[in-house]
């Protein structure tokens, strides 16, 4: 299976990759992924986040989830079931090994209180060079501390990020010399695909963002061979304003930050993509006309700088699932995508139909739709109804499905991964209510914040089969007692051969035929 | 459950006081003829059995296998699969009981006329014949039950009464 590559910048980047990774989890992904966080502000608050996500992604990944299994019918006989589908693509898996991975995070060994001044060398220029430096750089720009970023400075980011990477890109374990052999390596057989995320508001994604095409353009051959660089495609997701925080006051250290400039930050920036085009086959224009607060404070950077998700997010995520889905991509090829909700001037909303980027038609969309729901119910259904009967009591022994299918396999050595799996349930499902939040502005009509939220098991009961709100399934009688509903498939399955080794998979892979069993005709979706 | 142990113990006492009485018919005099009344036991043996067969695989299949699961507690219901059965074999040995004795007193001609009601209820009512017609029928049900839930292969409490598979 061919890899995809993507290459996350700044906390925008760290955001919409956080989406990915839930994307993956629910099974929209399954390409082995290579993924790099660029990002100077080494403990950002969004990027520490996604990290752990990843950790934890990982371990349930490994979990491995059986395949061609074969269940048994009611009377006579064997049924093929489905190939898994969640927690499927591995990220940085290293080569010859089943579980060992690359380093997620680009580390800059530079010391993170340097200034910018001494990134380009100020003080050793000659004067004449100086005062054509002072044209483009401010005194503030010169004394900016750079251990939180560029704090929204496009100019200092652009010089400070391509030298720092540039520098990096044969230093063992820092990230990006990994991320460009096994590139290279893949690039001697086959195309590969390059996807870049960042925002072109703030000073690291607006910088990075016209940066890697060039960088891995200008690298030596030995690093990226010359034929093999005619096969590499690169596509990216330009994240224009879509959020706000707070108004702050600059620090002793530089700058402060300020989303009022976002929307003249981001003309600035397009007008210089306009005249030197970054060089990207297929750009995806992501947005959002409300602006909506996701985060209290003002932080510059660092780790209180842990913005809530929003959905131009998950937009943001779809774009790199369609790219990398799309058939050939010719080299010269140039395509501008929009993320649109309006139609004849009207504004229909983030609902189904607008996902996975606009109104046009996209045969996608109702997978979108189907492996959301699914992965949400999942875990919604393990959070409230089965972990704690699983740790408390290891209630499972007296189970059906578990005498069934469990006779050469034991939960009770995977008690570790029921754990992730819960801990990761409970990030997912806050992920997915926080973007409902931050998004009901914008007539987010997807899944029932209320519901998503609910602890108390007797309503969870009521409410986990009308998670999803779709006007298309709105007249559907939906389950009124779901746990009943879900638990009595799962129940039922009997395989005919476990098929992995992992307790924790092969539960997994019950649940999910359940789920989607459940949500199926809960919803009355067709049969595909 | 409260209901289950009510049932049991009213059962258990009503067992006892028949055991009890049963010497009565010692000293009755006899109406009914031995004979009549072997025919009585061999017919009614055979409509009990067929009973609780019936009976078991209806109550196995359209109740037993299909009770719902809860969202709390254990994650099976195989006790209250048991809870239910007993209470089901209860119910069919108060109800057996009753129609036996309606059937002894005003349906089965054991001589040219019915039998009056004291002769019926001590002469064949009060008879370990009785008793044993209320037993093949409970355990005719109580096996049918338990091969319905264990062989159906979704049923929701297929090991609750004869053992299956242990998980590791």
């Amino acid at each position: 299976m061919a890899e995809n590559y993507l290459i996350a910048i700044g906390g925008t980047g760290s955001r919409c990759l956080e989406a990915i990774i839930h994307l993956s989890a629910a099974g929209l992904f399954k390409s082995p992924m290579h993924v790099l966080i660029v990002d100077p502000d080494q403990n950002n608050g969004n990027s520490i986040k996604v990290r752990s996500l990843l950790t934890g992604y990982h371990a349930l990944q490994q979990a491995q989830q059986p395949k061609g299994a074969e269940k048994k019918k009611p009377l006579i006989g064997w049924e093929r079931l489905p190939e898994p589908d969640l927690f499927q693509a591995p990220f940085n898996l290293k080569s010859g090994t089943s579980d060992e991975q690359h380093t997620f995070f680009w580390h800059n060994p530079n010391a993170a209180q340097r200034r910018f001044g001494e990134v380009i060398q100020y003080q050793a220029q000659q004067d004449e060079f100086k005062k054509f430096l002072d044209l483009f750089y401010e005194p503030n720009d010169l004394e900016m501390v750079l251990d939180v970023g560029y704090r929204g400075r496009t100019n200092v980011g652009a010089v400070a990020l391509k030298q720092d990477l540039e520098g990096t890109s044969n230093i063992p374990e820092a990230g990006l010399r990994e991320f460009l052999e096994k590139l290279n390596i893949d690039l001697q057989t086959k195309e590969a695909r390059v996807f870049v995320m960042g925002s072109v508001f703030g000073g690291t994604g607006a910088a990075g963002l016209p940066t890697i095409p060039q960088l891995i353009t200008n690298l030596p051959g030995e690093v990226i061979g010359a034929d093999n660089r005619g096969r590499l495609r690169y596509g990216c997701a330009m994240m224009t304003p879509y959020f706000s925080f707070p108004k702050g006051n600059s620090s002793p250290s530089g700058p402060g930050t300020d989303s009022a400039r976002h929307a003249v930050a981001t003309q600035a920036a397009l007008l210089h993509y306009a005249h030197v085009p970054p060089n990207y086959q297929h750009i995806y224009f992501i947005g959002a006309p409300e602006r909506p607060q996701t985060n209290s404070n003002n932080s510059v950077g660092g780790q209180n700088q842990t913005n809530e998700p929003h959905y131009a997010e998950i937009v943001a995520a779809l774009a790199a699932w369609q790219f990398f889905s799309l058939g050939g991509i010719q080299s010269s090829e140039r395509q501008l995508h929009f993320a649109d909700t309006i139609k004849d001037k009207q504004d229909f909303g983030v609902t189904w139909e607008t996902l996975p980027l606009n109104l046009e038609h996209s045969n996608s969309r109702e997978q979108v739709k189907r492996k959301l729901t699914v992965f949400t119910t999942l875990a919604y259904f393990y959070k409230n109804f089965l972990y704690n009967r699983f740790i408390n009591g290891q209630l499972y022994h007296g189970a059906n499905w578990y005498r069934d299918n469990f006779s050469r396999v034991s939960l009770d050595e995977s008690l570790p991964l029921l754990q992730q799996l819960y801990e990761y349930s409970i990030s997912y499902l806050t992920w997915i209510a926080q973007v409902t939040e931050t998004g009901k502005d914008a007539s987010l009509r997807l899944f029932d914040r209320n519901a998503l939220l609910e602890t108390d098991p007797a309503l969870a009961d009521k409410l986990v089969g009308s998670l999803l709100t779709d006007p298309m399934s709105s007249r559907v009688n939906r389950a009124a007692a779901g746990f009943d509903d879900i638990y009595s498939r799962l129940d039922k399955i009997r395989l005919r051969q476990p098929g992995t080794n992992s307790a924790a998979g092969l539960f997994l892979f019950m649940l999910c035929c359940a789920v989607s069993e459940f949500c199926q005709e809960n919803y009355a979706w067709k049969r595909n | 459950m409260s209901t289950t142990k009510s049932l049991t113990r009213y059962l258990a006492i009503w067992i006892f006081m028949v055991a009890l009485v049963m010497p009565v018919t010692v000293y009755a005099q006899d109406v009914v003829a031995k004979e009549a009344l072997d025919e009585w036991f061999y017919s009614r043996l055979l409509w009990g059995g067929l009973i609780g067969f019936v009976a078991g695989i209806v109550i196995g299949l359209a109740h037993l296998c299909r009770l719902s699961f809860e969202y709390r507690g254990a994650l099976n219901i195989n006790n209250r699969a048991r809870r239910r059965l007993l209470a089901w074999a209860t119910v069919i040995f108060v109800v057996g009981a009753i129609l036996l004795f309606l059937d002894a007193w005003l349906l089965y001609p054991f001589g040219p006329m019915s039998l009056r009601f004291w002769d019926a209820l001590t002469q064949v009512w009060l008879n370990y014949r009785m008793l044993l017609i209320l037993f093949a029928t409970l355990i005719m049900f109580v096996l049918m039950v338990a091969i319905v839930t264990r062989f159906k292969s979704d049923c929701r409490c297929r090991y609750a009464f004869i053992p299956g598979p242990q998980g590791k």
